[in-house]
């Protein structure tokens, strides 16, 4: 079943000199009760991506053209004060720095209760004060009174991604986008964090974006899997597809240069040249200055996501050429 | 039982590049207004020995609080230890001139983790990569450039960009400025402060490689601080584990990846994320935060979140014991848990249900937040 | 076959290998150097154009003062005194017959000598005293900050009269003294760059190579604390060209007959009644002196901060 599904999405920051064109035709589905990674390294544009679904991409970025669906309504026509309501409460989000979500001057008890009173208005003060309760411990917050009557900056920082978490599920939302949550943690805290994800989705039914640059937490955490490359998703599939059979270039090139922690390896791979400038993208597919199955069609024709092999799809030429088609059909 | 062998007779202090000996370093807390008072100490390194031999690399990983970026600052000179040796080449550091320690400065280098913070904004890439040069030998400007043009070439870069300024290029490329400039001097030992962790996948891997092939090139040994573990086992001869000032596991790579003796060790192992979705090993999710380091645990100082805690360990630290030639572990029941786990791994066979290791770590997880709230 | 590869081999094939110089970096052709690209945006921004137009104007006036100016300032003309604006006289005749216009242009070289003194010397010694006291922290820094601070304690003005009334008058004195009155306020801002900037890596990276504390201070830190100075200097000049006019006014600074704006005015104000242009013409200079240095500060600003830069 799905629940949110992005088509040609287009986000640019229109800046005096230049266009950055920081999404630029991405396209993904994330079903209910799925937690889909959308992975990439820095400049992919998976953030704008998060940023773009849940229409909080700061100035001077717009959403350009696509459309965003969410349960058969596109997040794109709706007003401003629609899209207030929608947010936290259809689709809400989990940042990367707790510290600097979190306002330091408030305990994070009435950060929560407000947010609560927020969702509800008729709610009376017992019953906000449990509900705050019930929903850190929900998120495996021990004590949870006396961490509602806390600074942030008294916490450490699993425990404030546990609050970010909590205060993400405060008005029940069907999606959250979670962009890079447990970059800033350390491996035995993020590997906690990781689980309590894992267990939102299945108690709850919660689909979960998890945007994240590493390929580990995808393996660990997602169930489906989009993988960007310069404002492009390159390649989608199921998470065994990704990592058994990884269509894209890119995708093949990145496994290849992730060192692996459980066998010691002769030679790590590896990918030549640089990420291209989101203001001077190449034409045509925009990995193919670095591809080293680089065709000269691969300059000229724009590629798009296309199945290849049943779900699993890949924006790559190499996939469309007659001799392919000919031998898969 | 286990012998108890001082690490002081691993390596006879004249054959290692560098070795470390009890090494301490606690930081005063101060309070107070004008008078400032020293109320508390955070013991930010406690006790840490090891050594390093020529041309090979020794990965010191941990987490948060750890100290690890302590003890590298300590060896490099930037704090005074508390307690404890510092022997290069058989020198002891603390007891140095002024004139040797400078001396020494030019035998090690440093790179660090940003390297936007650690090139100087205002000068261009020449001058970056010659000021060590400039510093500490008499070449004159035509010999520097010359050298100039060599280190960038070596590193992956083009004698052009000499004129070029460091916030023209990117985070990979900028990191390869850091290390031309780490080893214009040839040093014998450069520490490596998490220097490829705010990097992307595919341009951390290019500059491994290139951190490993100088290796190869220049005998030079590494201190490869980090806190990921797939990184350090890429890279590593040797492997120390450390936990909140304490260094809990130390010895050769292949034995501490594949039989890991410390509990935490086998959870940090546990809970790196591997990009395998069969990772069928179960994992070890460890319950509750790492301690401060202002106020660690008494005794052993893992056991609020050990899975294997006992109340002796929170009466007594535990020693640091050779298990097998040149692996040490620090912990007072080693050989149980290892005979424990090899009972259990011998009976279940091989493990297929990654998601039972939920279930165990759900159960651990409520047995170590019992034992923490005694 | 198409793009000449199979299946098998797509899975098999390992990545380009590292090419020595297969670097590029970013931007190909060499790049604008700081100054030139403040400079052109300078040049493009109307503000700064304007405060630009004035300077220049200013400068040109002072140097080229003994040609463009029609009379000696000093010569006086008894049958004139206090004569209104006429074609002979454009902006009239002071209390002593001296052509007003004559010496309000000359007094553009007073102006523009001490305010460029005073903050090329005030911005130097309180860069460097700051740059040490913040470098080196500890105990001197406390006593540097707190001479600083004794100095700032006083109201400008009354600081520089008093040094004034000590050192006696003089294009000279002025100078020194408004100079010490300015020069904490740089080391104060300096000093705080300098906290900062010691924690930064690159500072710990030369260290580390044996760098000594004056290279560090002097290659180091004070090139990278240097850009609020700029901005700070700018429209210092603004100020100290008013100090020395409220000097002049006040008859403690250059001294009788020199031909400041401030002592310009200052006869005007005794001859208000009778020739109230006296007052108004070295006045509107003076507001426009300050004026371009401050709108050439304001632009300057703008160049400078790299968040503006789109």
């Amino acid at each position: 079943m799905e629940l949110l599904s992005v088509t040609d999405l287009r986000t640019q920051f229109i800046l005096r000199k230049a266009t950055v064109k920081a999404v630029d035709g991405v396209s993904l589905s994330v079903s209910k009760g799925e937690i889909h990674g959308l992975v990439g390294e820095s400049g992919s544009g998976k953030s704008i991506t998060g940023l773009s679904v849940i229409r909080l991409v700061p100035n001077p970025g717009r959403i350009v053209s696509g459309s965003i669906v969410l349960d058969g309504a596109d997040l794109l026509t709706l007003s401003d004060e629609e899209m207030r309501r929608v947010r936290g409460r259809r689709i809400s989000m989990v940042f990367q720095d707790p510290l600097s979500s979190l306002n330091p001057t408030f305990k994070v008890g009435s950060q929560l209760k407000d947010t609560l009173r927020n969702y509800d208005r008729q709610m009376d003060g017992s019953k906000v004060n449990s509900e705050a309760v019930e929903l850190l411990s929900s998120v495996g917050i021990s004590d949870p009174e006396t961490r509602l009557d806390q600074y942030p900056f008294q916490m450490s920082g699993g425990i404030r991604q546990r609050v970010m978490i909590a205060l993400a599920l405060a008005g029940k939302p069907d999606l959250i986008i979670a962009d890079e949550p447990t970059t800033n943690l350390d491996v035995t805290i993020q590997a906690q964090i990781l689980e309590l994800l894992m267990k939102i989705r299945d108690k709850r039914g919660t689909s979960i974006l998890l945007i994240t640059h590493n390929l580990g937490i995808i393996a660990w955490a997602c169930d489906r899997v989009s993988v960007m490359y310069a404002g492009r998703v390159v390649e989608t599939g199921s998470k065994r597809e990704i990592f058994s059979r990884p269509l894209h270039p890119y995708t093949k090139l990145l496994l290849d240069a992730v060192p692996k922690i459980d066998v010691k390896e002769a030679v790590l791979g590896g990918i030549g040249g640089e990420v291209p400038d989101p203001r001077n993208l190449p034409t045509g597919c925009h990995f193919n200055p670095r591809c080293p199955y680089k065709h000269d069609i691969c300059t000229k024709k724009d590629t798009s996501l296309q199945p290849v092999e049943g779900e699993h799809s890949a924006a790559c030429l190499i996939y469309q050429t007659e001799e392919w088609e000919s031998r898969h059909i | 039982m286990g012998e108890q062998a001082h690490l002081k007779q691993e390596v006879s202090p004249d054959k290692s590049l560098l070795s470390v000996q009890d090494l301490a370093k606690a930081f005063p807390v101060k309070s107070g207004f004008v008078m400032k008072k020293t109320i508390a100490e955070i013991g930010a390194v406690d006790g840490v020995s090891f050594s390093i031999e020529r041309g090979t690399t020794l990965g010191l990983v941990g987490e948060s609080g750890s100290g690890k970026t302590t003890v590298g600052r300590l060896i490099l000179g930037t704090h005074k230890p508390s307690a404890g040796h510092i022997l290069f080449n058989g020198n002891d550091l603390s007891k140095a001139s002024k004139k040797e320690i400078k001396s020494v400065r030019r035998k090690m280098s440093v790179i660090f983790q940003d390297p936007m913070s650690s090139l100087d904004p205002r000068m261009s890439v020449y001058d970056v990569v010659s000021e060590p040069l400039t510093i500490n030998t008499s070449l004159d400007k035509s010999a520097k450039r010359e050298k100039v043009k060599e280190l960038l070439e070596r590193v992956g870069l083009r004698a052009s960009d000499m004129e070029k300024y460091p916030q023209q290029f990117s985070g990979g490329q900028r990191q390869r400025i850091a290390i031309a400039r780490a080893i214009a001097l040839s040093p014998e030992l450069i520490i490596a402060d998490e220097a490829v962790s705010a990097l992307d996948v595919s341009v951390q891997s290019k500059i491994i490689t290139l951190l490993m092939s100088l290796q190869k090139e220049t005998n030079a040994a590494f201190l490869f601080i980090a806190h990921d573990l797939s990184v350090v086992r890429y890279m590593s001869h040797k492997v120390a584990v450390m936990y909140l000032g304490k260094l809990f596991e130390y010895g050769p790579t292949a034995k501490i990846f594949s039989n890991p003796l410390h509990p935490y060790t086998m959870a940090l192992l546990s809970a790196v994320p591997r990009p395998d979705p069969d990772f069928v090993q179960r994992r070890i999710i460890l319950s509750g935060e790492i301690p401060s380091p202002s106020a660690p645990p008494s005794g052993c100082r893992f056991r609020t979140r050990c899975q294997y805690a006992r109340d002796f360990c929170a009466e007594k630290e535990p020693e640091f014991r050779e298990a097998t030639p040149g692996h040490f572990v620090y912990c007072h029941f080693y050989e149980e848990i290892a005979a424990n786990r090899k009972g259990q791994a011998d009976s279940a066979g091989p493990s297929s249900e990654p998601r039972e290791g939920v279930a165990d770590g759900v159960q651990i997880q409520s047995s170590s937040e019992e034992a923490a709230l005694r | 076959m198409i793009l000449g590869r199979s299946s098998e081999q797509l899975s098999n094939s390992r990545p380009m290998d590292e090419k020595p110089n297969g670097q590029e970096p970013l931007e190909e052709s060499k790049p604008e150097s700081v100054l030139l690209s403040t400079v052109r945006q300078l040049l493009s921004d109307n503000v700064s154009r304007a405060g630009g137009i004035i300077v220049l104007a200013l400068v040109i006036i002072a140097i080229f003062a003994n040609y463009i100016a029609p009379y000696n300032p000093y010569l006086q003309d008894l049958a004139g005194r206090l004569a209104p604006p006429s074609m002979s006289h454009l902006l009239g005749q002071d209390q002593l017959g001296r052509d007003v216009l004559c010496r309000i242009l000359y007094g553009t070289r007073i102006s523009l000598e001490v305010g460029l003194s005073v903050v090329a010397i005030s911005l130097s010694t309180g860069t460097v005293v700051g740059a040490i006291s913040g470098y080196y922290g500890g105990k001197s820094d406390q006593v540097i900050m707190r001479i600083a601070d004794i100095f700032l304690a006083f109201p400008g003005l009354i600081l520089a009269i008093g040094l004034m009334a000590v050192l006696g008058q003089g294009v000279a004195n002025v100078i020194v003294s408004l100079s010490i009155v300015a020069w904490p306020g740089y080391a104060r801002v300096i000093r705080s760059q300098a906290l900062s900037l010691k924690e930064l890596e690159y500072i710990e990276a030369a260290r580390l190579m044996n760098a000594s504390n004056f290279r560090l201070v002097f290659k180091h830190i004070i090139p990278n604390s240097i850009s609020p100075i700029i901005i700070l200097g700018t429209i210092g000049i603004g100020f100290a060209i008013l100090a020395e006019a409220g000097l002049s006014f006040l008859g403690l600074g250059v001294g009788p007959n020199i031909p400041s704006w401030g002592s310009i005015i200052a006869d005007g104000r005794a001859n208000f009644i009778l020739d109230p242009y006296l007052m108004v013409f070295p006045g509107i200079f003076l507001a426009l002196a300050v004026l371009g240095f401050n709108l050439i500060g304001d632009g300057l600003r703008d160049a400078l901060d790299p968040s503006l830069r789109f």
